[in-house]
Parts: structure tokens; C-alpha cells; sequence
């Protein structure tokens, strides 16, 4: 994600308190960290309010980002580190992995205005298939998860995702592959109908 | 050009990071592989699945708002921070104005008074000094044996018994990962083609038999087995995921995430029999104990 120059202006004036220049921030990055987490988690009320906590965060320690063109892969990463700590710390009975929580199955994503339109039995079916394609994500290990969501769903790049994960390339290139075998397998059953 | 390679480079070619000669070898090894032409028709589906039929959501209008009021409540000093400024504040104005001796001597009263508040409000004897007995400790469940009561579950026996099965399968796939993660830690960072090889062969060997470990483990609810071959699984995608000829930022990045995560201690020091026997004979005891209980009751 190219940082355009107001977008490094925006980064300066939010860490001298500018909190005009952090809203405007926040408006940018919004939907796709809160996508992120989302995914992440599998479960859509949750992911408000880690979203919250990211970006109450990113503002505590603004002081501290050197250079506002890392601000994106910073953000990401608070964001994955945010999810991670919110899924262990609310983690089911029994478990002891972000990866066994309880799949997003059992809950239906609640879909926006813009979808209302379309009829109840289209609309219920594209419930279930992402229901499904979040079940299936929510198997994957939670790093792997994560250079799947950000590299192939959100679109970054293997050199943006290394940053925002603070991994080398070769894993991310590997973790994406290995996200693309389990998912093509899990999924192959419902492809063949 | 090896499957496996051809396989990795599909995926990467996806997501438009393979150069044009990297392609044009894959397109000649898929022209004669069925394997791998099946593969990126699977891998294109998947990706087209998942970009296409996972929508984007919208966090609600009220976010921002809630975000805005901790940050206020950040910035804002607490009542606690604003009572010591202003006894601070105070306290500098008498001191200023009063001469040295005049400080000295209120210094002295505030040490006199903070003597006598200590000795006189403190909640234990200082001449009795603490001994063992003085501290009462929790009563811990001895360890318990295996009971012989009639009404014992032998569903519990069963159970027990297919832990004790894959654990031992576990303990077994543990060995063979800690000697592979031994041999990328010490390897060095200019490994010959060979040795990389050999290492991704073990690799993926340990890969295969993955799946179904976690399938087991996860049904047997054996966590910490679990947990630790899930952290295993990442690395060894990594190392079955290299070149013949890896560049040495990458040797380097495993051994980091190797020792990041203690998998080698983790795997020598949990004796894992031993931590889940314990954990079973425990609960296994303490059910016991409990049904005694009720029907003391």
C-alpha cells in the first residue's frame, strides 16, 4: 500500500495530537484493518472492538513510529498482534490455540444496507458461502491465516505482507502456499457440486 | 523442474510474484504434468472463491466515537496525577518563602510523623517473625491411583488408553521433528544443495503425517501436544517451501523462528507422557475424590 505524501503529512500532525489528522487516518484505514480482523477472528462483533483497541493503540504509541511511510505495515501488524491477543485471551474452554476457537458456523455475519435489496434466498445462500469460507479459514494456523488474508484477499503484495507480518518473503510466499493447499482441499467437496 | 517447486510458483504466480521465465518453465512442466494442471485449477478456483464470495464489511458508524472518548480520557490527567501537581505546587510556594532552617525543621516533622504512622497502623508484629506454620497452605490433591471401585467409568479406562496410543504416536513424530529442527539449526546459512534436499524430504514427510496428528490430538483434547505440533507445522511448511538453493536471509529466518518459539525445548524438556499422564491421573483422582464426596453427602 503506497503511502501517498498527505497520507505522510496526516502521519506528522496525528503524532504532534492532531486529532482531526488521526480521524482522517482512521477513515482511511478503517474498513481494511477492520476486514483484516475480521477475518482474523471469524466473529464480526468481536472485531469492533479490537478494531477499538488498535487504533487506541497506534495513538499511544504514535510518538514512536520513525518514519510515517511505515505507518501501514506498523498498523497491520498492531492489528494481528491486537487479534491474536484478544483470541487467546478469549479463547474457549479447554483450548490452548487461537486456531481452535469456535468456527464463525454457528454465527451469521449480520450484511450491510447495500445488500437489502438483493432476494432472501440469494441473500441466504451468500450468508452460508461465507460462513463456509470463514470456517475455512478459521482452520488455518494463525500465521499462515494471516499472509493469506493480507496477501491474496486484501491484496498486498509478498514485500508489503513481510513488513506488516515481520517475516522474510520466502515465508510469506510458503505460508500462502501452504494457506491455498489446505483451503483448495478443504474446499475441493463443495467446488464438485 | 520438481512438482513441488512448480506448485509454489502457481501459488506466487497467482498473486502476480513470478517472473516471466519462472512462468514459462511452469507452463512447460504443466503441459506434460496432470498433477500440476489440476493443481493450479484448484489453486485458481480457491483464490477466485475467496476474493470474489468474501465480501467486505463496514465496522458501524459509531466506532470512531468510542475511540475519540478513550483518547480524551488518555489525555486528560487523572484526578490522582492532578491532586500531586497541586501539592506540588503548594508545597513549592511555602518553601520558597521560608528560610533554611525553617525547611530543615519541617522536614524533620514529616520524617517524625511518617515514623510514628508506620509503627503505630502497621497490620503485623514486627518482633514475631514469620514462620511456617504462621502461613497456611492449600491442601493439594495427593496424585491419585487408579481406583478400583466397581462404579468406576470404564469409558474414562478407554479413553486413557487411546490418549496413551497417541501420545506415543506424538512422541515419535516429536523425535524425528526435533532432530530435523536440530539439522536447520545447525546448518549453515550457505547449505549445499544436497543437505537442503535432504532436509525437505524429511520435511515434508513430517508434513503428511500433520494433518492427521492434529485430527487426533485435537479429539483426544490432548492441548499442549497440540498446540506444539501446530507451531511445528509452520516451520516445517518453511523448510519443505525451500530452493535448492535457499539465500542464506532465509536459513537464517528459520533458525530465528525455531528458537523464537523454544520448539527444541519445548520438545526435550516436555516429557509428554509424563504431563499428560499426570494431568489424567489428576482428573482421574480428583472425579474420584468428588464422587466420595457426594456420596458422603
Amino acid at each position: 500500500m503506497k503511502l501517498v505524501s498527505n497520507e505522510q503529512e496526516l502521519v506528522e500532525q496525528a503524532k504532534q495530537g492532531n486529532l482531526m489528522a488521526f480521524e482522517k487516518l482512521f477513515e482511511s484505514y478503517q474498513t481494511p484493518v477492520y476486514n483484516f480482523i475480521l477475518r482474523m477472528l471469524g466473529r464480526q462483533q468481536d472485531s469492533e472492538d479490537v478494531l477499538q483497541e488498535v487504533f487506541v493503540k497506534i495513538y499511544q504509541k504514535l510518538g514512536t513510529l520513525r518514519e510515517p511511510k511505515y505507518f501501514s505495515s506498523w498498523l497491520f501488524r498492531i492489528a494481528k498482534n491486537e487479534s491474536i491477543n484478544f483470541a487467546t485471551r478469549y479463547r474457549a474452554k479447554d483450548t490452548d490455540s487461537i486456531d481452535e476457537l469456535e468456527p464463525a458456523l454457528a454465527e451469521r455475519f449480520v450484511t450491510d444496507e447495500s445488500q437489502s435489496g438483493s432476494n432472501p434466498v440469494e441473500k441466504t445462500e451468500q450468508s452460508e458461502l461465507e460462513d463456509l469460507l470463514q470456517a475455512a479459514l478459521n482452520e488455518l494456523p494463525v500465521n499462515i491465516r494471516a499472509s493469506f488474508i493480507l496477501g491474496v484477499i486484501e491484496g498486498h503484495s509478498y514485500k508489503e505482507v513481510s513488513k506488516m507480518l515481520g517475516c522474510s518473503i520466502g515465508n510469506v510466499k510458503s505460508r500462502v502456499f501452504r494457506a491455498r493447499s489446505l483451503l483448495s482441499q478443504k474446499l475441493q467437496p463443495h467446488f464438485q457440486r | 523442474m520438481k512438482c513441488q517447486k512448480v506448485e509454489l510458483l502457481i501459488s506466487a504466480h497467482l498473486d502476480g510474484e513470478v517472473t516471466v521465465s519462472e512462468w514459462q518453465e511452469v507452463e512447460a512442466h504443466i503441459e506434460s504434468c496432470g498433477g500440476c494442471a489440476a493443481k493450479l485449477h484448484a489453486f485458481q478456483q480457491t483464490t477466485d472463491v475467496f476474493k470474489r464470495d468474501l465480501p467486505e464489511h463496514e465496522p458501524s458508524q459509531h466506532v470512531w466515537s468510542q475511540i475519540a472518548k478513550r483518547i480524551e480520557a488518555l489525555d486528560k490527567p487523572s484526578r490522582a496525577t492532578r491532586l500531586l501537581d497541586w501539592l506540588r505546587a503548594a508545597s513549592d510556594r511555602l518553601i520558597i518563602r521560608q528560610s533554611a532552617p525553617v525547611r530543615v525543621a519541617q522536614a524533620g516533622l514529616v520524617l517524625a510523623g511518617i515514623i510514628f504512622l508506620v509503627f503505630t497502623r502497621l497490620p503485623y508484629k514486627l518482633d514475631a517473625p514469620l514462620t511456617p506454620s504462621a502461613v497456611e497452605l492449600p491442601a493439594m490433591d495427593k496424585p491419585a491411583e487408579i481406583p478400583s471401585d466397581p462404579e468406576y467409568d470404564p469409558t474414562e479406562e478407554k479413553q486413557r488408553l487411546l490418549q496413551a496410543s497417541i501420545i506415543e504416536q506424538v512422541q515419535n513424530y516429536l523425535e524425528k521433528a526435533g532432530v530435523l529442527l536440530l539439522e536447520v539449526k545447525n546448518s549453515d546459512s550457505d547449505a549445499d544443495v544436497d543437505e537442503v534436499a535432504a532436509i525437505r524430504s524429511s520435511s515434508e514427510d513430517l508434513l503428511e503425517q500433520t494433518i492427521l496428528m492434529k485430527q487426533n490430538l485435537k479429539e483426544s483434547k490432548l492441548v499442549v501436544l497440540g498446540n506444539i505440533v501446530q507451531q511445528l507445522e509452520l516451520i516445517l511448511s518453511d523448510v519443505a517451501n525451500l530452493d535448492d538453493a535457499p539465500d542464506s536471509d532465509e536459513i537464517e529466518s528459520l533458525k530465528a523462528t525455531i528458537l523464537q518459539n523454544d520448539l527444541l525445548i519445548k520438545i526435550e524438556i516436555y516429557d509428554v507422557r509424563k504431563l499428560e499422564q499426570n494431568r489424567d491421573e489428576t482428573k482421574a483422582g480428583s472425579a474420584f475424590n468428588r464422587k466420595q464426596q457426594l456420596q458422603k453427602i
